[in-house]
């Protein structure tokens, strides 16, 4: 009866009436990747090291189910490289420039294995790594002096602070209350330093082959201290994005996220960022004069090739749509190629000041900036695209303001996860090796 | 033939249905998704820090949301504040809401600091750069398509926001289209920030002041759930108290602060919710240790304030899993964040992190709008 003579008369709304729903149900629906539940595979868009500059990342990733979990990590060098030996196009590219070098981009992937037993959680240093305690060996610092220690006794009135390490190991001569152990796991320090770049955890099993189990959650912490003991000490922190598996899978070595044969879930279909426009005035933080607001953010492809590291498909256009509070809009778009880090009024021009993100542009304090990874008939993947961003508070006048590269002006930073909407219906992949 | 394709055509319009339909039923609260009610879990004003609030409608229709502060400062019955310590005869606990309702237009996103408010003011000053005479404001507070007019909350203030998608009519809808964020700064400039937050609607909603969040048909709610329900367990991933900060070396230490809400609220009434919350902190060693505290409508504590298990000298690691849930029996669910303290020489920085959630609860969880006119 409903789809009878009723539906006879609504011929000419059918069609508009599902491309109607679906468009409003796709907002409900959502992309099912989030960072507020744990997931087979947990991805870190933004690690940065550099200790001369007093900054460095902690990561944290835990295990959330009662049973003990390997974890196959790839850390993402995206370091750039001063085509001059000896040169630095990191943190600051002018270091290369002016000795006449050319800053090339580079991605190079390091992976590693650990171990964590059942709701263990662990957390490093992006610097230096972690490897299992070695208790016979390892040293520390007395928590109220520089001094060398070996234990809390060797601080009168202070504890004896170690690195972080694996507890659970022969090693240690320690397991979990299961006889469960953090056996085999070391975790390499950076690459280089310093460093940029990203981190990937995936679930697997004993041999290595992806398994399909959410249990995975982290969070990286971004600290600056002044390495002269001035006045900054800076911390922000975001959620790993957890891309949760959705089916048993065939197992191998390329991990299908969302289409066709999907094990794991989509990437999203939009990135929704809200932010204030590069150079607007904070309304709050007026007991340190004018201080000025900008935004970094951070973009990666869903599809990554470690087998071959072949860089040359994982180029994504990424369309960008801009909303002020007039509900004005703006676009630009931005090819991101592996992965961009970039300062929002950067993306559309070298002139921060002409930048449709820049508050003298748009008129208001705050905006909304649409992200969309384009995908393109024949294109091998979903184009499908990760991200998170950070806020600097800048006692600098004008542009350019300050950043985890400048700091000088810095007075602290805080980082936000984006907002995702709809599922991208064509597969994107991790190409393991 | 023509009666094939009408077929084909409900079908598809049905599965497209039971697909969104399908996909909602199976997610729980999201801190990334554009929700129908948005929850700030920690709203602070109190001298020294102000949040800052942004809200931004996802969608291309109009968009009206009614609004609630509930503030938890402690009413002094003597002289002076409770916030401050400088209460001179007895701290009462309080829950005073207070709200009002914002109108945004398609994709508009908007703002406001919890202590100034937001006029209603056209001639708002805007930001601009003439680049023919280079004069240039970029201090433009309030400026665009303002909301609706938003109070200013009480000075000190802490407590919750929440913002409830409704119709015109003041009907609560399952649009899911707004999104949000709050920014804890100092006056300092020292910034935290959280993703608000979002609950997400289902097509069930009745428009009715009871809010009716996960679980099945009941008297109070004849339509079923009308949004998700809340999450079984919140897992917070966090340091021992007191440990230092790997990131600051040896000498620097670090606090959590955790705020949590009942999913339950009557904002009719006024009746305080309350929830037992049951701790599982799990070390590095995979040693497990429980706590349990009392939640009155809105909590905002050290780990330490719950119990000494949090501390370093007790938990003996750095890294630390703790997973919260309702106590048994306890017909509420939880939402929360967690703010991060690290210290070094006598300096503090902070970050603001959303609680991973795991599970859906069985039962309903209940907000009470009072009613329009």
């Amino acid at each position: 009866m409903m789809c009878g003579e009723r539906k006879m008369r609504m011929r000419g709304t059918v069609a508009p009436a599902i491309f109607a729903f679906a468009t409003i149900f796709a907002g409900m629906a959502g992309a099912e990747i989030g960072s507020d539940r744990a997931a087979a595979i947990v991805v870190f868009p933004k690690l940065v090291v550099n200790r001369a500059d007093g900054l460095d990342t902690l990561i944290r990733l835990s295990n959330t189910s009662d049973r003990e979990q390997n974890v196959y990590c790839f850390y993402v060098n995206v370091t750039p490289i001063c085509s001059r030996p000896g040169f630095s196009c990191f943190p600051d590219p002018d270091v290369c420039e002016a000795a006449g070098g050319r800053c090339q981009d580079q991605w190079q992937e390091t992976d590693f294995l650990i171990r964590l037993t059942a709701r263990q959680p662990t957390s490093w240093l992006v610097s230096q790594g972690q490897n299992l305690c070695r208790p016979a060996l390892d040293s520390g610092t007395c928590s109220n002096s520089s001094a060398t220690c070996r234990r809390d006794s060797d601080c009168p009135g202070a504890r004896c602070v170690f690195p972080p390490c694996f507890p659970l190991s022969d090693e240690s001569r320690r397991s979990g209350p299961g006889g469960q152990s953090n056996g085999t796991s070391a975790i390499p320090p950076s690459p280089e330093e310093p460093f940029l770049g990203e981190l990937k955890c995936i679930a697997v099993d004993e041999s290595g082959a992806p398994v399909a189990r959410n249990s995975l959650q982290g969070e990286a912490l971004i600290g600056r201290v002044n390495p002269g003991g001035g006045p900054l000490l800076d911390v922000s922190g975001y959620n790993g994005i957890g891309i949760p598996s959705v089916a048993a899978g065939n197992r191998d070595n390329t991990l299908v996220l969302g289409g066709q044969g999907a094990e794991y879930e989509g990437c999203p279909y939009v990135l929704i960022l809200n932010h204030f426009f590069d150079g607007a005035v904070d309304p709050i933080a007026t007991g340190a004069g004018e201080v000025r607001i900008g935004t970094d953010i951070t973009l990666i492809p869903c599809t990554e090739d470690f087998r071959t590291q072949n860089i040359n498909n994982l180029t994504v256009t990424a369309q960008m749509l801009v909303f002020n509070e007039f509900e004005q809009r703006f676009s630009t778009s931005r090819p991101i190629s592996c992965f961009k880090e970039v300062r929002l009024s950067n993306i559309d021009t070298t002139a921060n000041e002409r930048s449709i993100f820049s508050a003298g542009v748009e008129g208001t304090l705050t905006g909304q900036t649409r992200i969309r990874g384009v995908f393109t008939a024949g294109s091998p993947q979903g184009n499908g695209l990760l991200g998170i961003a950070e806020e600097f508070r800048c006692d600098g006048p004008d542009f350019p303001l300050c950043s985890y590269t400048r700091t000088d002006d810095l007075i602290s930073s805080a980082t936000t996860n984006l907002h995702f909407q709809g599922i991208r219906s064509q597969s994107d992949f991790f190409y393991l090796p | 033939m023509s009666g094939v394709k009408r077929f084909v055509r409900c079908l598809g319009l049905l599965l497209v249905l039971i697909q969104a339909g399908g996909a909602v039923a199976h997610a729980e609260t999201s801190t990334e998704r554009s929700g129908s009610v948005l929850v700030f879990p920690k709203v602070i004003f109190d001298g020294s820090r102000d949040t800052f609030i942004q809200i931004t409608n996802t969608s291309n229709s109009m968009v009206h949301a009614h609004c609630f502060y509930v503030s938890a400062v402690p009413e002094c019955n003597g002289v002076g504040s409770c916030l401050d310590d400088t209460c001179v005869g007895e701290c009462i606990p309080s829950w005073v809401e207070v709200d009002f309702e914002i109108w945004l237009t398609k994709q508009q996103p908007t703002s406001w600091s919890a202590g100034f408010g937001r006029l209603s003011d056209p001639n708002d000053s805007v930001c601009f750069r003439n680049f023919q005479t280079g004069n240039e404001n970029y201090d433009c507070y309030g400026a665009g398509l303002d909301p609706g007019r938003v109070p200013p909350v009480s000075d000190p203030f802490v407590g919750e926001l929440k913002c409830i998608e409704v119709d015109p009519s003041g009907a609560p809808i399952s649009g899911n289209h707004l999104k949000g964020e709050a920014t804890i700064v100092g006056t300092t400039g020292d910034a935290s920030k959280y993703n608000a937050i979002g609950v997400i609607g289902l097509d069930a909603n009745n428009g009715d002041t009871t809010l009716c969040l996960g679980g099945g048909v009941s008297d109070r709610c004849p339509s079923g759930a009308e949004y998700n329900g809340c999450a079984e367990t919140l897992i917070l991933d966090h340091f021992a108290q007191g440990a230092d900060s790997p990131l600051f070396g040896s000498t620097s230490s670090v606090t959590t602060e955790l705020t949590l809400v009942p999913c339950s609220q009557d904002f009719e009434t006024q009746n305080p919710s309350r929830v037992v919350v049951q701790f599982l902190i799990t070390n590095e060693y995979e040693q497990s240790f429980s706590a349990s505290t009392t939640v009155d409508c809105w909590a905002n504590f050290e780990l330490n304030d719950v119990n000494l298990i949090f501390d370093l000298s007790r938990l003996s690691t750095r890294a630390v899993q703790t997973r919260m849930r309702p106590a048994s029996g306890t017909p509420i669910g939880i939402l929360g964040v967690s703010e991060e303290y690290h210290s070094l020489s006598g300096q503090t920085a902070r970050a603001a992190f959303n609680i991973q959630q795991e599970g859906e609860r069985a039962g309903t969880d209940y907000i009470v709008i009072p009613e329009g006119p």
